[in-house]
This record gives structure tokens, sequence and C-alpha cells, in this order.
């Protein structure tokens, strides 16, 4: 389709805004939206001219149940923050913890009870994926663990285990992983797109690098959600993050 | 301050992380916001996840606003469209709202007691500089738009609800669209 024909543009801008425009048209548009300054520029006049019609709605109250889910979804990102300040360590030590002990209690058992917690053609592969080095755990907004990332040191493949499957709200949308690096003075560097990922199961991304040299500086990893033909040079906004450790 | 400006600035603290000024919009514009959603999806519960859904927006993008030149409540009324229409277009949720099972468990349609689009309309444009404008469309061109806009029904579901053929309602939409942007813009 052409959108160079100010008639064309402003008749799709028109329908966008009333909603008429639909399915992969619309999703086509909404795609486009930020690269086209014409097609920006029809769609807010139309929606200045439409939402006026907007004002005779009714108004109605919400249930205040509304504010509560609204609040509680922004306020774990304040706690973080303010924890931070308290001490760096302290934030990154209690997750971490966590991890560590759970693995080591992994360790331990499969030493220890090896036949009675796998059969013994099942143990060659749970110690396999034990000598994992690095290891990613990724919490949603409530903290909940989703995602588990692990490579091994010189390996060039990131296995992906999904907890808890990832809502992706909108057709059209995916899941991106994120290596998020710093420089060794501890500040951030811009942030280093890994790969796809699947909203549930299990997935494998092939590292452009090995683990070791991609991963070495890189202390946190991030989800986020992009649109399925959006450029990866840079995420919107994570869904999911979480620290990223080199264990052994 | 005009409220167009007092939510302005709000909106500009919200773009800074301020969780009281984000209240403080909530306060101002959830009643007017979830109205616009609980007219498209007709159903509460829907209504109130894309409410949520819009704040949420609203909290993580609020600089863009900042960034456009829109009306704080035009941006507004945008978001929370676009993601009632979104989710009206999703398949389930459509069928749900318009059938439930009845107690035989057959299909039966639910009662829409949602007021009349087009009175609506001419609510609204009696308060507005569209006033007059609406009246240069004919009834159908009216009717259609209120439809549209809404209930945020597609053209086929336009066609449907005025017994009228997918090809005429296309261009009254069109035709009323086009008619009311060039009688807006000789006012200006």
């Amino acid at each position: 389709m052409n959108y160079d024909r100010p008639a064309l543009l402003d008749g799709l801008a028109s329908a966008y805004v009333l909603g008429t425009l639909q399915g992969p048209a619309r999703r086509r548009f909404e795609r486009l939206l930020p690269e086209l300054v014409n097609a920006r520029l029809a769609v807010a006049a139309w929606e200045s001219r439409l939402h006026a019609l907007a004002q005779s709605v009714p108004q109605a109250a919400p249930s205040p149940q509304v504010w509560k889910r609204i609040e509680s979804r922004i306020a774990p990102r304040l706690r973080t923050q303010e924890s931070a300040r308290r001490a760096w360590w302290s934030k990154w030590i209690q997750p971490m913890a966590g991890v560590l002990t759970g693995m080591a209690i992994g360790v331990l058992a499969v030493k220890l009870l090896p036949n009675v917690l796998f059969p013994v053609d099942q143990l060659a592969q749970q110690e396999k994926a034990l000598s994992q080095s690095y290891v990613g755990l990724l919490l949603d907004r409530d903290g909940k663990p989703t995602v588990l990332a692990t490579a091994t040191r010189h390996g060039t493949r990131l296995k992906l285990k999904i907890l808890r499957s990832i809502a992706v709200p909108a057709t059209g949308k995916v899941l991106a992983l994120w290596a998020l690096p710093h420089d060794p003075a501890g500040h951030d560097l811009p942030p280093l797109y890994l790969g796809r990922i699947p909203a549930e199961g299990k997935g494998e991304l092939m590292l452009s690098d090995g683990a070791e040299k991609l991963l070495s500086n890189v202390s946190r990893l991030g989800v986020s959600l992009e649109s399925a033909e959006s450029s990866s040079d840079h995420p919107s906004t994570f869904v999911l993050t979480g620290h990223c450790v080199r264990l052994w | 301050m005009t409220d167009s400006e007092v939510l302005a600035q709000q909106l500009a603290r919200v773009a800074l992380g301020d969780q009281a000024a984000f209240r403080r919009v909530y306060e101002l514009t959830s009643r007017h916001l979830f109205g616009i959603a609980l007219r498209i999806l007709n159903r509460r519960d829907a209504a109130e996840d894309v409410l949520q859904d819009t704040y949420l927006s609203v909290w993580h993008h609020a600089s863009r606003y900042t960034a456009s030149t829109s009306q704080p409540m035009t941006w507004l009324i945008s978001i929370v469209r676009n993601k009632a229409l979104d989710v009206v277009r999703s398949a389930a949720v459509r069928r749900e709202t318009a059938l439930s099972k009845n107690e035989e468990g057959n299909d039966e349609e639910i009662e829409d007691e949602r007021p009349d689009p087009l009175e609506l309309l001419m609510q609204a444009s009696e308060s507005l500089t569209i006033r007059g404008c609406m009246e240069s469309l004919d009834v159908a061109q009216r009717q259609s738009l209120a439809l549209a806009y809404y209930h945020g029904l597609s053209h086929t579901e336009v066609a449907e609800q005025v017994q009228a053929p997918l090809g005429t309602v296309k261009s009254w939409v069109r035709r009323g669209l086009e008619r009311l942007k060039r009688c807006l813009e000789s006012k200006e």
C-alpha cells in the first residue's frame, strides 16, 4: 500500500481512530506510526476531532479493586528502588541466596540419593543440566520466578525454561530476551538483544559469541514485549527482569 | 488553570515517577475512561481489565504524553479506546458479550442496556464546536458513525445492526467522516 498519498493516509487515520480499521490492516498501520510523521499527525488530528464525541458518554465508577491492583503493580518497583538505596548488595544477595541454596540442595540430593530421585538413565541428563555456569532467573512484576536461562561457560547455546507461562497481550507481539551489560566501573551499557523466547515450555537461543565472552559483564537479563517486526536495537518496557550470575 | 492544564501538569509529574500525581490523574479521569471502556465492551470485568491496563500504560509511558501536542484527555481517551477495541475484537470476548448460555445450555442474546449511541452523538454535538457539522450529515451516516464510535462496532456489525448492505455502510462511514472533517475545517 502506498502510504505517501495524503488522501489515503487520512482515510486510514480516520478509520484507525474510529476503530473500523481492523485486523492485520490495523496492526500494520500501528507498526508504521512510529516511522511516518504524516500518519502520526493525521491520527492526532482525527483524535482531537472524534474524541470530543466521548464527552457525552455517561461516566461510571470502576470498583475500588481496580486502583488497588494498579497500585500493587507499580508498588514493587518503588520498594525495589528503596532497597537499592539501602544497600546494593542486599538487593543482589537475597534472590541469589535463594537460587544458590536451591541449587546446593539439588546437587546434594542428586549426589546422595541418585537412584531414589532419578532412574539411572535420567541421571546423566540431570547432571548435565546442573553443570551450567551462567544462570539467569527472571522474575515477573510481582516477583514470581518466570524464566530460567542457563548456559555452559564456553557454550554457544542459552537454554531457557519458562517456569510460568508469560502473558502476551496482543497478537503481533513477541517476547525478546536482552542482556544488560555494564562496564568495569559498574555503569550500564546498552542492552544487547539475545533473541526471541517462547511464552511457555522450553527454548534455546544460539549465542553469537561464547557465553563467557558475551555474558561475563552481564549481571542482569530482561524480557520485553516487542512488535513482531520491530527492530532489535533497543527494548521497550521490560515485563521480566532478573539477575544473571556465573556459578562455577 | 483549566482542568486540562491541571491534568497536563499532573501527567508531567507522573513521567517523573510521582505516585501521588498518578493517583490524582486516576481520580480525575478514571470514571470518564471507565464509562468509555464499558460502552465498548458492555461488560464490567472486561472494562475494568482494560482500565487497569490503560493506567499501567499511563504510568510507564507518561513521558510520551509530554512529547505530544494533544490535549491530555484526548491522549488518555485514545489509549483506553485502542485497548478496548483490541479486546472487543478478540473473538472470545465478542462472543461472550453477545451471547450467554441460558439454563438449557443454549445460546441466548443478552439484553443490550447501553443508551442509544445516536442520542450520545447528538448530546455530544450540542455542547461542542461540531454542532452544526453533525447536522450536515444525514441520519444514516450519523447512526453508522455513532455505532462505530461508541460501541466499537466493525463495518460488518454496523451493517447487521442497521440492516443495510456492507458496502453501503462503509460508504456512509467514509462520507460521514469526510463531511465532518470538511465542516470542522471550514470553521477553523
